[in-house]
């Protein structure tokens, strides 16, 4: 999210332009950010097919409300706040139907995770390690609550500052950090456990072969 | 004790988060700790995991999809009142040398008829009104950064706030269009002349009424046509729109044996040619804008869909090239 000031310049211009109707600069901006809002709709849904759709509808939201977008604030900022607040919504949605049938469905017996994590077209021993990798951490995050799991994507996967977060989801700073804190300390124990489950320690050696990119 | 608090910041720590007396706090203690500096290697492989994880691509046709859906959008909310009453015109300045194309099938009698016509038919296209979506403000409020600090849950708020919203735009995209077939056939029945050019159109508009409506550039809907010759036309449509440059369209007939799929066919044409669906104004009508210096390109790729008739001459606007066709099956 950090961009340098002529990338910001840039929005800026494509901005103005999008508020005025101009769809072009509206698609440059869906261009510019679509791989980010995708990718943090993915990480909060963990469903690729689910990705796809409500990233979708971040942007149509967007669309409809860009005329009236507070140029003051970042482009970024505020698309990272529209794809938060519409995936917390739909998990809240879905919570109380699927609740249940979600663990069973997607966690065998010896906690093996099933969720549905897009390929990211690595090669097959990268694959294995990054696939195994992705399901440990969509398995822990799956236990956060949507507030905990949002602040803990926004920092430690997308790597969001804490004042950034603190525009995105409109908390104060120091809930932010509290919040970030206690994510933290739950997502670090539940790994933990499905590290020594699987008898695995930390994978260091296994990486650094595996990697060759 | 220190331990316990050596692991509480040790995230912190490593993120390089904490001020200088937490950070050598911690630095301190695992100099003395074996059991901390364990669980800093193995926070430290949990970390890196988690920057590790690759960013995953789009899902193949994303893009497409996406700007296809935005022009359904676009379709609805090309023209709400007041917010943005220049729309298309600013969008094709900005686009500059743009190739605005109208494709209509069926009801080609009455873009016939038009032809030689002085008035452009093309500059009654952009003053339809459609009616308000009125959730935007409410969306923006729920997406707007907001400068106030906020209780403890906020976030909860505004998406109960956004679940509302979002419903409601879900049913306003489906519900809208019905609206504005309605109100335009309806209220501005009067106003025939300045809202048909992006009246949704019906495919099998008789003759008869195609020769009542050729003053009309696009066919209208098969809905009750007042007579048109109560209309006030020119005078009116100018006095509504008298701070609107018009924008002639290129008319062209595109015959083609089946019409099946054809408008997506021309939809995706140009978006791969850099241009965008604009949206469409019926079932059987796509309005679709391409780069100026893929105007050949695309018209290429029109004749490979159907046989094609030109009805005006390439028109050169300042920058711009317009475009107005009509597919007909044979």
């Amino acid at each position: 999210m950090a961009k340098d000031a002529s990338a910001k310049q840039e929005d800026k211009a494509y901005i103005a332009k999008a508020k005025a109707g101009d769809m072009a600069a509206f698609e440059l901006l869906v261009q510019q950010y679509e791989k980010i809002v995708y990718n943090v709709t993915l990480r909060m849904m963990n469903h690729s097919e689910d990705a796809k759709d409500i990233s979708q509808e971040v942007w149509i939201k967007a669309y409809r409300s860009i005329a009236n977008f507070d140029e003051r604030a970042a482009f970024s900022t505020w698309i990272y706040r529209i794809a938060v607040n519409t995936c917390i919504d739909e998990m809240r949605k879905r919570k109380g139907k699927q609740s249940l049938s979600l663990d069973q469905e997607f966690q065998d017996e010896e906690g093996a995770w099933k969720h549905e994590v897009a390929d990211a077209g690595a090669t097959p021993e990268e694959c294995v390690l990054q696939q195994e990798t992705k399901n440990e951490i969509y398995q822990a995050l799956d236990k956060l609550s949507e507030q905990y799991k949002t602040v803990f994507i926004l920092r430690d996967m997308q790597g969001l500052t804490y004042e950034e977060i603190e525009e995105i989801t409109g908390l104060a700073l120091g809930t932010v950090k509290s919040r970030i804190s206690r994510a933290r300390r739950h997502i670090k124990e539940e790994i933990f456990k499905i590290w020594e489950r699987n008898g695995r320690p930390p994978r260091h050696t296994n990486r650094k072969e595996g990697s060759n990119s | 004790m220190n331990c316990h608090r050596c692991k509480e910041l040790m995230w912190a720590y490593l993120s390089q988060e904490l001020d200088k007396e937490e950070a050598v706090f911690v630095a301190a203690h695992l100099k003395d700790c074996p059991d901390c500096q364990e669980e800093t290697e193995k926070l430290q492989e949990l970390m890196d995991s988690l920057s590790n994880l690759p960013e995953e691509d789009l899902p193949e046709g994303y893009h497409t999809e996406l700007i296809h859906k935005l022009a359904q959008q676009e379709k609805i909310l090309a023209f709400p009142s007041g917010k943005k009453p220049q729309y298309f015109w600013k969008q094709f300045g900005l686009i500059a040398a743009g190739v605005v194309l109208v494709v209509a099938i069926g009801g080609t009698q009455g873009i016939l008829k038009m032809r030689g016509e002085g008035n452009g038919p093309s500059e009654k296209i952009f003053v339809q009104e459609t009616t308000e979506p009125e959730d935007i403000s409410e969306i923006f409020q729920s997406a707007a950064p907001q400068e106030d600090a906020l209780p403890e849950e906020p976030v909860l708020e505004k998406s109960a706030h956004a679940g509302v919203e979002e419903g409601e735009l879900q049913k306003d995209v489906r519900a809208e269009q019905p609206k504005i077939q309605k109100k335009m056939v309806s209220e501005e029945a009067p106003q025939e002349e300045i809202t048909n050019g992006s009246s949704p159109q019906k495919e099998d508009i008789s003759q008869e009424q195609a020769q009542k409506q050729e003053k009309v550039e696009i066919s209208l809907p098969e809905a009750p046509i007042p007579d048109l010759a109560q209309a006030e036309p020119r005078d009116m449509l100018f006095a509504v729109e008298d701070t609107r440059e018009a924008l002639p369209m290129q008319q062209v007939i595109l015959t083609v044996g089946d019409t099946e799929g054809v408008l997506d066919s021309i939809g995706e044409l140009a978006i791969s040619l850099g241009g965008y669906e604009e949206f469409r104004p019926s079932a059987q009508s796509i309005r679709i804008s391409v780069p100026a210096g893929k105007r050949e390109n695309f018209m290429e790729g029109i004749k490979e869909i159907g046989e094609t008739r030109s009805l005006t001459e390439n028109i050169e606007t300042m920058d711009m090239v317009v475009f107005e066709i009509t597919v007909e099956t044979n």
